[in-house]
């Protein structure tokens, strides 16, 4: 079956729902592709509060904010949202193939954006030895479990990985009266927020074990434990000074990854950092009219930016079918010291409006020092207090700062 | 009273269960897990060799061989993927030799058209070969199959023909009685004529139950695995492999048919015959050991590790014989590497031995396999087609191998229904895909639990004690006692 729209977009997570209105407000005919039941994307199993401090000025669960965009779309008689459609491909010529219990659509378009969200690392890619038992869990499909389906995983818990999906499930866990053993971390610092830490972990009393990792799986059926051990410097295990931990479940809360296997199917170049497409400031890859916003661009810690970053996406594309933006030239931003990442990783030029930059630290850090250089030439510098990896550092930086720059660069040192 | 049963449900006593059901008799399959495959045939290389490895005038050497003849056929009855992508066996230093001792091996063994090949062409061809190959054997005959789905559908073909199947039977006893044997397992008693023990890694305890003393004694060896996302697919296009040594083919290198890279096995005896693990050692060991044989592995994309045991023996060959006091009953044991290739050859083989006893009469309509199998793999039309019938075809709930919730329901509404959710991604490949069911296992376990009806909490990864849900569920669901 035939479609033809002005926009697609991929995903009805929050960036998508913020991508829809922002180019709905501008005119254009939108259709939300959404492969789940419903629109809200991984906010619906989100039920703690912490949501939208930034982008409402007050807190929120993940559902609640959620259904804020879902209600303000409904406004718009030029969105059009399917739900429990799976896009499965996508051709260099934009045309998009879906598929939902109405059949095998080819979507024919005029821009695409792509707000897939991420997945979240496996035990496989953790390459954890052992038995292959039930019980292993990763800790976004644990909330899921527990928050949308009503099932508790087990009963006595230990997690892997400090992210903040981890986090919020030990204190989610423990709440539903499972035994939560503590959370396991490789790195010698928490991999999530601070205010998660305190929340979720010393507020209940579950310790948290740096520079640790689980070595080995137990269990024939179901989990019965496993083995941990410290970890070097270089992050190797020290077997030998193996402790073996009785538990019937173990979460996985150790990284996401962008999603973006359509993307990769046509080519466009991906950033081995972000794991998502290179994006210049009005978030379009490297293939005209193909945009890119949310947990599929870079992995966010907050929604707002996940919002913020749909809005701009959604207005990029009206511009770009309007025939608005015409880029004479670009540059590509390189990071030095101690970033790890950037977004954008291209400037177009010209530049004529503010730029928000994305940044996470390979490590902590005390007063640091962000330097923006063309060549040799210092153009700008923001201090910080301090910098961590869990935190990401978002930025504003206005045109005037910002003319043309042959080899633009952001470092960071103390 | 049974003319036939067989004990075992791998790829060997599958296909015997199929080849003995187009015939005017009874059959019985009794496997003491909860699904199939659930030994040797569920983990390994899944390559169907050529047929160079084995010594000449052996058993294996001519089941191998001819069983790579019978694969292609096969493999189109039963609906199962096969590629012939070929195999090298690369050598580095002075094994020019070897590899010529090799090729003759090969010829005499009956495999053809077997290349020699210089460094430049092999690395024409495979551009990710260690540079410091010097010769290759090539063996444009080998190839890879989905061992899953061969034993599988081979049994569902032998159900759909008349074969009878019991899972979660373990034989426990047999006897002798006047006019056969009866067979004992751990839930009732059966008799029969003749029995094929096809028992796998536990095929020398069958032939102990009958001769405590038999001097036949399996040693269970263990081969650990890493496999690759998709995204490594060009990676290599054939099998890789080292040359031989006395240990086996050693590490190799492959893709898999469903497009994935597969790294291992190593080869460690072990004393638990259940001992499935992994271990840091071993994973460690296969990726020096192919690091050898292409430098550049994206260990980074690894998906999956897991580990398989090979049934090999004190006798070396395939051990395929009656003992002498207690005739009528076959014993496949033994059956290591090359045993998925052998294996169409040995259930012909079976057939040979029942035909030899007794005037077996071929049925007059034979079944074909018919099921549709990978929703995937259809054209646009045909899909079109299926979601018109039925639009369940239309929701796809594995995102990463794009399964749809109609094939999830097919594969538990089988000949051989499929009760666990290892069972259903054996069938189907949903949680097979590089997010390993993080996404799909919620709405698999839903699905089975209102096909199967019974509480969600009852349902296992594979069978056993292997609950998904644990403990009181203090959620919001009433959990059915688990007695
Ligand atoms: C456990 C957890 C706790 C969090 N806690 C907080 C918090 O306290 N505060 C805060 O501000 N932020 C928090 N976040 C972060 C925030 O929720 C995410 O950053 C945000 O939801 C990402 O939005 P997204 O739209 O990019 O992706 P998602 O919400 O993941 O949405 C992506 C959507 O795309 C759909 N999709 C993907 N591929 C396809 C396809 N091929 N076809 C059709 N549809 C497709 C998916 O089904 C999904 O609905 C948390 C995140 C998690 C996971
Ligand atoms: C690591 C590894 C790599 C290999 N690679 C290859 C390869 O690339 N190519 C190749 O051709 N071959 C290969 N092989 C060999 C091949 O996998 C085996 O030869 C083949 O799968 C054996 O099949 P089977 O039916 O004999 O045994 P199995 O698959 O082990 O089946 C035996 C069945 O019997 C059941 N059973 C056991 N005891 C009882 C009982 N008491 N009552 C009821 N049921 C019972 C078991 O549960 C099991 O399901 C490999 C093997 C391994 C382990």
């Amino acid at each position: 079956m035939q479609k033809e729209v002005d926009i697609v977009i991929i995903g009805g997570g929050p960036a998508g729902l913020s991508a829809s209105i922002s180019s709905a407000e501008r005119g254009k005919s939108i259709l939300i592709l959404e492969r789940n039941e419903e629109l809200g994307g991984v906010l619906n199993q989100c039920i703690h509060p912490g949501f939208g401090l930034i982008y409402f000025k007050e807190e929120l669960t993940g559902p609640e904010y959620a259904y804020r965009f879902i209600k303000e779309i409904e406004k718009y008689p030029n969105i059009e949202v399917w739900l429990e459609t799976m896009v499965v491909d996508i051709t260099n010529e934009k045309e998009i193939t879906a598929i939902n219990k109405d059949g095998i659509w080819k979507i024919k378009t005029k821009a695409i954006i792509f707000s897939t969200g991420c997945r979240e690392r496996t035990r496989g890619n953790l390459q954890i030895p052992g038995t292959r038992p039930a019980g292993i869990y990763t800790a976004g499909t644990a909330q899921r479990l527990v928050n949308i389906e009503g099932y508790l995983p087990g009963e006595k818990i230990l997690i892997l990985g400090s992210g903040d999906i981890g986090l919020i499930m030990a204190r989610r866990l423990k709440w539903e009266g499972a035994e939560v053993i503590g959370v396991i971390e490789k790195l010698p610092y928490p991999g999530g927020l601070t205010r998660n830490l305190v929340q979720c972990l010393e507020d209940y009393n579950i310790p948290l074990y740096l520079k640790h990792t689980v070595v080995e799986i137990l269990g024939k059926d179901r989990v019965e434990g496993v083995y941990i051990a410290p970890v070097d410097d270089y992050g190797n295990p020290i077997t030998d000074n193996k402790k073996f931990i009785e538990c019937d479940t173990l979460l996985l809360s150790a990284g996401l990854i962008p999603e973006n296997d359509l993307l990769e199917n046509i080519n466009i170049p991906l950033d081995p950092r972000t794991q998502g497409p290179y994006v210049d400031q009005y978030l379009s890859t490297l293939k005209e009219g193909i945009f890119s916003c949310g947990n599929s661009l870079l992995v966010n810690d907050l929604v707002d930016y996940v919002t913020l970053q749909g809005i701009l996406a959604g207005k990029s594309a009206v511009r770009y079918i309007n025939n608005e933006i015409n880029i004479e030239k670009r540059s590509h931003i390189e990071i030095d010291g101690n970033l790890r990442l950037v977004v954008p990783q291209y400037l177009s030029y010209p530049i004529l409006e503010d730029i928000t930059f994305y940044f996470r630290v390979k490590e902590p850090q005390k007063s640091a020092i962000l330097t923006l250089k063309d060549n040799d030439k210092r153009i700008k510098e923001w201090r910080f207090p301090v910098v961590k990896p869990a935190e990401m550092i978002v930025i504003k930086v206005k045109p005037e700062f910002l003319r043309y720059m042959e080899n633009p660069k952001f470092s960071m040192e103390g | 009273m049974e003319d036939v049963i067989i004990i075992g449900g791998g790829v060997v006593g599958s296909l015997i269960a199929r080849e003995l059901s187009f015939y005017e008799i009874s059959v019985l399959l009794l496997e003491k897990e909860e699904d199939i495959p659930m030994g040797s045939t569920k983990a390994n290389s899944a390559i169907v060799h050529s047929g160079y490895d084995p010594l000449p005038g052996t058993l294996k050497a001519k089941t191998n061989v001819e069983g790579n003849r019978l694969y292609k056929d096969l493999c189109e009855e039963l609906k199962v993927p096969f590629k012939r992508i070929g195999a090298y066996v690369l050598a580095f230093n002075d094994e020019l030799k070897t590899l010529l001792e090799l090729k003759e091996r090969g010829k005499t063994n009956g495999v053809s058209e077997i290349q020699i090949l210089k460094r430049e062409e092999i690395l024409k061809r495979e551009p990710n070969i260690n540079e410091e190959v010097k010769y290759a054997l090539f063996f444009p005959t080998s190839g890879i199959t989905n061992p899953f789905l061969l034993t599988i559908h081979a049994l569902e073909n032998a159900i759909e023909n008349g074969a009878k199947v019991k899972l979660r039977e373990e034989v426990i006893g047999i006897e002798k009685k006047d006019m056969g044997y009866k067979v004992i397992t751990n839930k009732s008693e059966y008799y029969c004529k003749y029995i094929i023990n096809c028992a796998g890694i536990n095929a020398d305890k069958i032939i102990h139950l009958l001769d405590p003393d038999y001097p036949f004694t399996i040693t269970p060896r263990k081969g650990e695995y890493l496999i690759l996302d998709k995204k490594a697919q060009n990676f290599v296009k054939s099998t890789i492999f080292h040359v031989p040594t006395q240990k086996g083919k050693g590490v190799l290198v492959t893709p898999t048919v469903d497009g994935n890279i597969l790294l291992g096995p190593t080869a460690e005896n072990i004393e638990d015959r259940e001992d499935k693990s992994t271990s840091h050692e071993g994973l460690l060991e296969v990726k020096e050991k192919v690091k050898k044989l292409t430098p550049n592995v994206p260990f980074s994309l690894v998906i999956n590790i897991f580990s398989g045991i090979r049934a090999s023996s004190t006798y070396k060959d395939f051990f395929v014989q009656e003992i002498p006091e207690f005739k009528n009953i076959l014993h496949f044991a033994g059956i290591d590497s090359p045993g998925l290739t052998s294996a169409p050859s040995l259930a012909k083989m079976a057939v040979e031995w029942l035909k030899e006893k007794e005037n077996i009469k071929r049925k007059k309509n034979i079944k074909n396999f018919e099921k549709i199998i990978s929703f995937k793999e259809l054209t646009e039309e045909e899909k079109e087609n299926l979601i018109k019938e039925d639009p369940k075809w239309g929701h796809i709930i594995c995102r990463c191998e794009h399964v749809s919730e109609m094939e999830v329901r097919n594969a538990i509404n089988s000949p051989l229904p499929a009760r666990t959710l290892e069972a259903i991604k054996k069938r189907t490949r949903a949680g097979m895909g590089r997010c390993q069911g993080a996404f799909c296992s919620y709405h698999i376990m839903k699905i089975l639990s209102e096909e199967l009806e019974i509480p969600i909490n009852m349902i296992t990864l594979r069978g056993g004690k292997s609950f998904l849900l644990n403990g009181e569920n203090k959620v919001r669901w009433k959990y059915a006692k688990r007695s």
